[in-house]
C-alpha cells in the first residue's frame, strides 16, 4: 500500500487494446489490476503495458473502474465514500450483457478481485430467473446434447423447470 | 459521474469477444456458487460442460459454504406404491419427497442428504439407502459386514440399534455409523459400532470403539434417529423405571469417539433434542401435569458440552384454552427458521411458529392440508452434492 501512495500523484502508465488503442492512466490506479501490477513491478513502465485480451471500449469501462477504485491519497476511505463507491458499481455493472460478461472475463484476465466479484454477483442475479434456452443465448453456448440425451436430463429433475 | 452516462456510446461499438472466448471454468465455479440448487439443476441442461461443472462435489462444497441455500421444511411421504422417487416444491415453499419403489423408514438425515433402511428387516439384513431428495438420487449401499468376530451379532432378531448419517466438517465427508448389540449378552459393554464413509466408487464398514456405559442398559438405549449438530451425532437415552433418567450418547464423526453428554437437570417424561439452527438443543415438553409449556435449553460452547442455557420458554396455556387439539405432550420441535421462527408440530396438520425475536406464539390449524399422520416433517437444507459417484460397482 505505502509504495503505491508515494509514486501516485504524478506517475502514468500507457495501456494498450488488442484493436491498438491507447489509453493513459495514473500507474497507481492500474494496479488495481494485479496483472498490471506485477508487469509495473517487472519494469514495463518505460514503455506502453500490451492488454491483448481487451478491445478499446472493454479496456475504456475497466479504467473508469481503476480511477473510482484506486487508493485514496489522503488515508483510509470514509463510510461515505465506501457508500458512494457501493452506488457506482451497482450502476456500473448495470449494462447489457454482452458488455457484461467482457467485463467479467475482463476481471478474470487483469486480476482484479473487486471487479470479478462484483460482475460476478450480477452475472449470478441475471442467470437465476432464466430458461435454459435463453441461457445458451446469453452465454453464445452451442447445445452440445443431442435431443435426446436433454430430454433425459430434464426428467432426471422435473421439479426445478416447474 | 455516472458510469451510465459517459459512455453508452462506446457500448454500441463494443466488440463481440464473450462470443468468441470460452469461459474460464474459476469464474463459472464462482458464478454458480451463487445461485440456488434449483437454478442449478436446471442448468445442467444448458450443456454437456456446465453439467459436468454443477456435479462437481467441490462446487456442492463451496456451494455449501456460501449459505445459498435457507433451510426449508421437507414433507417425506411414505408409498407403498411402486413410484420413482420424485421431489417437488409448492407454492407456498414446503418441500415433498415421495419415495416410492417400497416403504422405507428415515435412519438419518444431515446436510441435504437422507438415510434410510427397509422398515420390517432387520438391521442385519436390510441394505442402506442413501438419498439427496432434490436431485431425485438414490443410492444403495452394502449393509455392515455379516460375518467375522467380535461382529457379527449372534441373533438376527436384532432390536435396539440404530444408524446415524453425520458430516466430518474438517475432511468434507458424510459418515454413516451404525450401532448394534453384538449378541455377547454380557451386560453394559454389549453395543458394538461401525463406521462407513462416504467416499468416490467403492468405500467399506470399519469397526470404531462402541459406545461408553451410560448406567442405564445401552443394550436397550440407543435407538431412534440421532440427531446431527456441531459435527457429532446425539441419542438421547432414557429410563423411566423409578424416577426419569436421561443421558445423551453422542458419535464425534470427525474423530469416530462416541461419549457421553449430561443433559440440563431441567426434564420431563417429554424431551427430546434437536438441531437448532446449527445448536443442539433439547426440548423439554412440562410445565406442569398438563403440559403447558415447552423449555428449549441450547448447549453452548459444545466444545466443552458442559453448559446448557434455557432459552426459550414457549407457553401454551393461552392456546389450550381456545384450543382442545393442544395438549398432552407430544409436541415437536421441528428446527429454527431463517425468519427467527421456530415451527413446533402438534399434529401433523397444525403447527406452533414462535418468534424467538418478538416472543409471539402463532397457532396454525390445518397448516398443511391433508398431510398423512405417517409423513416425516424434517428441518432440511439442500445440497446440491450429487451421490451418484457413492455408487459402489
Amino acid at each position: 500500500m505505502s509504495s503505491t501512495l508515494c509514486c501516485s500523484f504524478a506517475k502514468n502508465v500507457t495501456l494498450r487494446s488488442s484493436d491498438g488503442q491507447t489509453f493513459e492512466v495514473e500507474e497507481a490506479a492500474a494496479q488495481v489490476s494485479q496483472t498490471i501490477k506485477r508487469m509495473i513491478e517487472d519494469g514495463c513502465t518505460g514503455s506502453v503495458i500490451p492488454v491483448p485480451n481487451l478491445t478499446g471500449p472493454v479496456l475504456a469501462l475497466v479504467i473508469e473502474y481503476f480511477k473510482k477504485h484506486s487508493p485514496p491519497s489522503d488515508g483510509c476511505p470514509t463510510a461515505l465514500l465506501e457508500m458512494e463507491i457501493k452506488d457506482w458499481d451497482a450502476k456500473f455493472v448495470a449494462v447489457d450483457n454482452d458488455t457484461l460478461l467482457d467485463l467479467t472475463l475482463a476481471a478474470h484476465y487483469l486480476e482484479i478481485q473487486g471487479l470479478l466479484d462484483l460482475t460476478c454477483h450480477r452475472v449470478a442475479d441475471i442467470l437465476n430467473d432464466n430458461s435454459v434456452e435463453k441461457i445458451r443465448e446469453i452465454f453464445h453456448i452451442k447445445n452440445d446434447f443431442t435431443p435426446e440425451e436433454e430430454a433425459e436430463e430434464r426428467s432426471k429433475i422435473q421439479w426445478a423447470f416447474e | 459521474m455516472n458510469p451510465g452516462d459517459g459512455f453508452r456510446a462506446k457500448q454500441a461499438t463494443m466488440g463481440m469477444t464473450a462470443k468468441q472466448k470460452q469461459f474460464p471454468l474459476d469464474v463459472l465455479f464462482d458464478i454458480f456458487s451463487q445461485l440456488p440448487i434449483k437454478t442449478l439443476l436446471r442448468f445442467r441442461c444448458v450443456s454437456p460442460l456446465w453439467c459436468t461443472i454443477i456435479d462437481d462435489p467441490d462446487l456442492a462444497r463451496t456451494h455449501r459454504l456460501r449459505r445459498v441455500e435457507e433451510p426449508k421444511i421437507l414433507l417425506l411421504e411414505a408409498t407403498h406404491k411402486p413410484l420413482d422417487p420424485v421431489f417437488r416444491e409448492d407454492r407456498s415453499g414446503l418441500l415433498w419427497f415421495v419415495n416410492g419403489k417400497a416403504a422405507y423408514s428415515l435412519e438419518g438425515c444431515c446436510n441435504g442428504l437422507l438415510c434410510f433402511t427397509r422398515p420390517f428387516w432387520s438391521y442385519n439384513h436390510s441394505p442402506l439407502f442413501l438419498v439427496n431428495p432434490q436431485r431425485q438420487q438414490v443410492v444403495e449401499l452394502q449393509r455392515p459386514p455379516c460375518k467375522g468376530a467380535p461382529w457379527p451379532p449372534v441373533h438376527d432378531t436384532v432390536c435396539s440399534c440404530s444408524y446415524g448419517l453425520g458430516f466430518d466438517c474438517s475432511t468434507n465427508t458424510y459418515k454413516i455409523v451404525g450401532v448394534f448389540f453384538n449378541g455377547k449378552n454380557t451386560g453394559d459393554d454389549d453395543l458394538c459400532a461401525q463406521v462407513y464413509t462416504l467416499g468416490r466408487g467403492r468405500s467399506s464398514w470399519r469397526a470404531v470403539k462402541g459406545p461408553p456405559k451410560t448406567t442405564i442398559r445401552s443394550r436397550n438405549c440407543i435407538h431412534g434417529r440421532p440427531v446431527y449438530a456441531c459435527g457429532a451425532l446425539h441419542w438421547l437415552v432414557m429410563r423411566t423405571h423409578n424416577h426419569i433418567q436421561y443421558k445423551i450418547v453422542y458419535f464425534d464423526v470427525g474423530k469416530e469417539e462416541f461419549g457421553l453428554i449430561y443433559p440440563p437437570r431441567f426434564q420431563s417424561e417429554s424431551c427430546h433434542l434437536v438441531d437448532l439452527g446449527g445448536d443442539l438443543a433439547m426440548a423439554v415438553v412440562g410445565g406442569s401435569y398438563y403440559y403447558t409449556e415447552i423449555e428449549i435449553c441450547v448447549m453452548k460452547e459444545y466444545d466443552q458440552k458442559k453448559e446448557w442455557v434455557k432459552e426459550y420458554t414457549i407457553c401454551l396455556a393461552d392456546l389450550q384454552e381456545m384450543h382442545q387439539e393442544i395438549r398432552g405432550d407430544n409436541f415437536n420441535v421441528i428446527g429454527l427458521f431463517e425468519d427467527s421462527e421456530i415451527l413446533v408440530k402438534v399434529t401433523n396438520e397444525n403447527f406452533l411458529f414462535y418468534n424467538t425475536k418478538t416472543g409471539l406464539l402463532k397457532y396454525k390449524r390445518h397448516h398443511i392440508p391433508r398431510l398423512d399422520y405417517d409423513t416425516e416433517i424434517l428441518y432440511h437444507m439442500g445440497t446440491l452434492l450429487s451421490i451418484a459417484l457413492f455408487r459402489e460397482e
